[in-house]
């Protein structure tokens, strides 16, 4: 399939954009979220990282020459899915869930369905959302320098823990129990301006994601409405990290700006009502996978009109 | 085709869950424990059995156009007693699956077997044929029973496997699970089958051409 | 005419059908019937005598009791008097020895049907979940014998509560690992009985 020839009609755009440059700037985009996750939860932060990083390069590896196709490694999609994966994890995750964690990210979620650009949802979210299943006790203990410490929005939700909200510069900078990569909204947004200014990602997406999990948590306030804190809702749990780095993967996310735009706004409604409502006090992954599968319906329904259609009248 | 054929086409060459994927209700629901595949497997052979008996004598007289509705009145009424005499006698196994004895009027495989062949054939094939099924039905339900209680238990009909310190992965026992593995077991043995069938080509093609080039290579070996 | 033979022709042939079926039906009803029956009542019996143990249990009419509760406080854990599905009064030579009450907190995945047996002197004599449909591995571990051994011997005279970590006081419940949800509710469900069992016992008084 990859040497078929295609005739197109021109005008032909010849474009510096290659799957490598922009994954690469992903990697460079993810560095400072993992330089704040080892700062604050210690050298493991990094061990973890390597290893989901070396299991899913590996994995992709093996795959690509068991079904006799181009080993595609050196791509960096698959450095990529291994650095989100490890940023979804606890950092006192036993290293085998790490590991079985990347083998099924890449081996069923991406090469079972065709590889890079054939996946139909996010492989680093999957595979959380798989491992989370799986051995949810491991997946949600959560430690800061050794001491078990609640998420902040499991101490809103108030099912499963209880403890004081951690302020909000402490959210900021990223001192609050959490999985390595979410829990420094600086870091996380020094490497969003960078993808930003590279072109790599748009405001699209993250922009209508974020205000619709703030105007919502606003409204449907736990006192009534208008009574919300959205700064809170914002700053706690994965919301950024998923909004910039994973709501924007282009294998999975609609390619129209008002596809995006919808996109965006429905990561937000999920994650709003996950939060308030469902079992779980974190929903930003499930959202965004949920949104992943309605991607292809709102890519066609909002597909532009092919210039110079005449609408025609015979239906 | 031999009533032995009939009985053997269900097993394997037709298996209802790995070939045709038919009954993916009651196959994804209850496959939680190996125990469990084979129990409602086998509820599902004995509702098959005799519904594919009645149906196919009653094929005469069944109109066409009501054939269906007296399919669903001849399988939910085996399903209901089947329901009860487990309900009376065996108070165990309807602990475990007595939710799902109900399910087996909607098992389309029943239903597709019915249309399908106890209709158009003969009791004794009819007999073959929901035996067959029903058993291909079994062995399919008791493989993905035994894979998900295995990962997703750490155990296979109830004996623990790995000790104490093995950690299950809970989504095999939980719905999600049903369906990786069911889609992992489909592509296996589609692999499988694609491998059988270049074997088979293979095998054909140098028979051809040793066929072909034995006579021309002999004759080029004598003459050199 | 020809299409209206058809009609009465299709529709005697599935009368005859469904009123073999209903025929066949009826015989096993019949066969079956009693033993199922049994088998109910036995189940139910194994579960009151696995609670509190008595030689006949009799059930109460709930409606001449009033169960006004208090409802303040944590709402996950006070008890609500619209859970209690049934009591049973239980004798052992014609003395009470304890009721037997059947609560129905909702839980993680639904109503987590459970007997608490709470004996004269009000103690808790044990507990059982009869039926539930939580998360395997982790809230379907509340039918564990080990875990429902808590309750065992409380004193019904204060709400219990649950905690993550070992138990320190008396009225405390360490909850399932990773399922705070269910063990709540069975605490709810366990806090409920107390409460019915506090108005049974001063209405008799």
């Amino acid at each position: 399939m990859e040497n078929k020839l295609y005739v197109t009609s021109s005008p032909h755009f010849r474009s510096e954009d290659s799957v490598e440059r922009i994954m690469l700037d992903v990697v460079i985009a993810l560095m400072p979220a993992l330089i704040a996750g080892i700062i604050i939860f210690g050298i493991r932060a990094l061990f973890i990282t390597v290893l989901c990083v070396a299991f899913s390069v590996a994995t992709e590896a093996v795959i690509q020459i068991l079904t006799h196709k181009d080993v595609t490694i050196n791509d960096f999609s698959a450095v990529v899915t291994g650095i989100l994966l490890a940023f979804n994890l606890p950092v006192s995750v036993p290293w085998w869930i790490a590991a079985i964690g990347s083998i099924f990210a890449i081996a069923i979620v991406k090469q079972v369905f065709g590889g890079l650009g054939h996946n139909f949802m996010n492989p680093a979210l999957a595979a959380r959302a798989f491992l989370l299943a799986s051995w949810p006790v491991p997946m949600s203990h959560f430690t800061v320098d050794g001491i078990a410490s609640a998420t902040p929005l499991a101490i809103i939700k108030g099912t499963e823990a209880s403890g004081n909200l951690p302020s909000l510069f402490n959210m900021f900078i990223g001192l609050k129990g959490g999985v390595i990569g979410e829990v420094s909204i600086f870091a996380l947004l020094i490497g969003a301006v960078y993808l930003l200014i590279r072109r790599v990602i748009t405001l699209r997406i993250p922009l209508s994601y974020i205000l619709t999990v703030a105007v919502l948590t606003w409204v449907l306030g736990k006192n009534g409405l208008f009574t919300g804190d959205p700064l809170y809702h914002i700053m706690a749990g994965g919301l950024i990290l998923g909004a910039f780095f994973m709501a924007t993967d282009y294998t999975t996310s609609p390619v129209t700006p008002k596809g995006q735009i919808i996109f965006g706004i429905g990561c937000g409604i999920f994650t709003s009502i996950i939060r308030l409502y469902g079992g779980y006090p974190e929903g930003v992954s499930y959202s965004i996978l949920l949104m992943n599968i309605a991607t292809p319906i709102i890519d066609k329904y909002t597909a532009p009109k092919v210039f110079g259609e005449v609408k025609t009248s015979e239906q | 085709m031999s009533i032995f054929k009939t009985f053997k086409n269900g097993i394997w060459k037709e298996n209802p869950i790995f070939i045709q994927v038919i009954g993916m209700c009651p196959t994804l629901a209850v496959t939680t424990a190996a125990i469990n595949g084979i129990a409602m497997g086998i509820a599902a052979t004995f509702v098959l059995f005799f519904s594919n008996i009645l149906i196919s004598l009653l094929r005469k007289v069944t109109p066409d156009k009501i054939r269906i509705p007296i399919f669903i009145v001849v399988i939910a009424t085996f399903t209901t007693i089947i329901g009860m005499l487990i309900k009376a006698f065996s108070p165990d196994l309807d602990k475990a699956l007595g939710i799902y004895i109900p399910l087996i009027v909607v098992n389309c495989m029943i239903m597709a077997r019915a249309e399908a062949f106890a209709y158009k054939n003969t009791v004794l094939q009819s007999a073959a044929d929901g035996l067959g099924m029903g058993l291909g039905f079994t062995l399919a339900l008791f493989i993905l029973g035994s894979i998900r209680e295995i990962i997703g238990n750490g155990s296979v009909f109830g004996i623990s496997l790995f000790g104490p310190n093995y950690q299950p992965a809970l989504i095999f026992i939980m719905p999600p699970g049903a369906f990786i593995t069911l889609g992992l077991l489909l592509g296996f043995f589609r692999l499988l089958e694609s491998v059988q069938k270049n074997r088979k080509e293979k095998s054909i093609k140098k028979k051809v051409l040793l066929g072909g080039a034995s006579h021309a290579d002999k004759a080029y070996t004598y003459t050199d | 005419m020809n299409s209206k033979n058809d009609i009465l022709k299709t529709g005697i042939i599935l009368l005859v059908v469904t009123g073999i079926a209903a025929i066949v039906l009826g015989f096993f009803n019949f066969i079956t019937e009693r033993p199922i029956a049994k088998q109910l009542e036995n189940t139910y019996m194994e579960a009151m005598k696995a609670v509190l143990p008595a030689e006949q249990y009799t059930k109460l009419d709930l409606s001449k009791y009033k169960f006004n509760f208090d409802t303040s406080g944590d709402s996950k854990l006070t008890p609500d008097p619209k859970l209690i599905e049934e009591i049973n009064e239980g004798k052992s030579s014609g003395n009470v020895v304890g009721y037997v009450i059947k609560v129905a907190p909702q839980g993680f995945g639904g109503p987590i049907e459970e007997m608490i047996g709470i004996d004269k002197d009000g103690k808790i004599t044990g507990i059982k979940i009869v039926n539930q449909s939580e998360t395997p591995g982790l809230g379907a571990k509340s039918e564990d014998a080990n875990w429902n051994k808590q309750y065992k011997d409380k004193k019904a005279d204060k709400d219990l509560t649950v905690v993550k970590t070992t138990p320190t006081q008396d009225n405390q419940i360490q909850a399932i690992t990773g399922a705070t949800i269910t063990s709540r509710a069975v605490t709810k469900g366990v806090n409920t009985a107390i409460e019915a069992y506090k108005v049974i016992v001063g209405s008799n008084k």
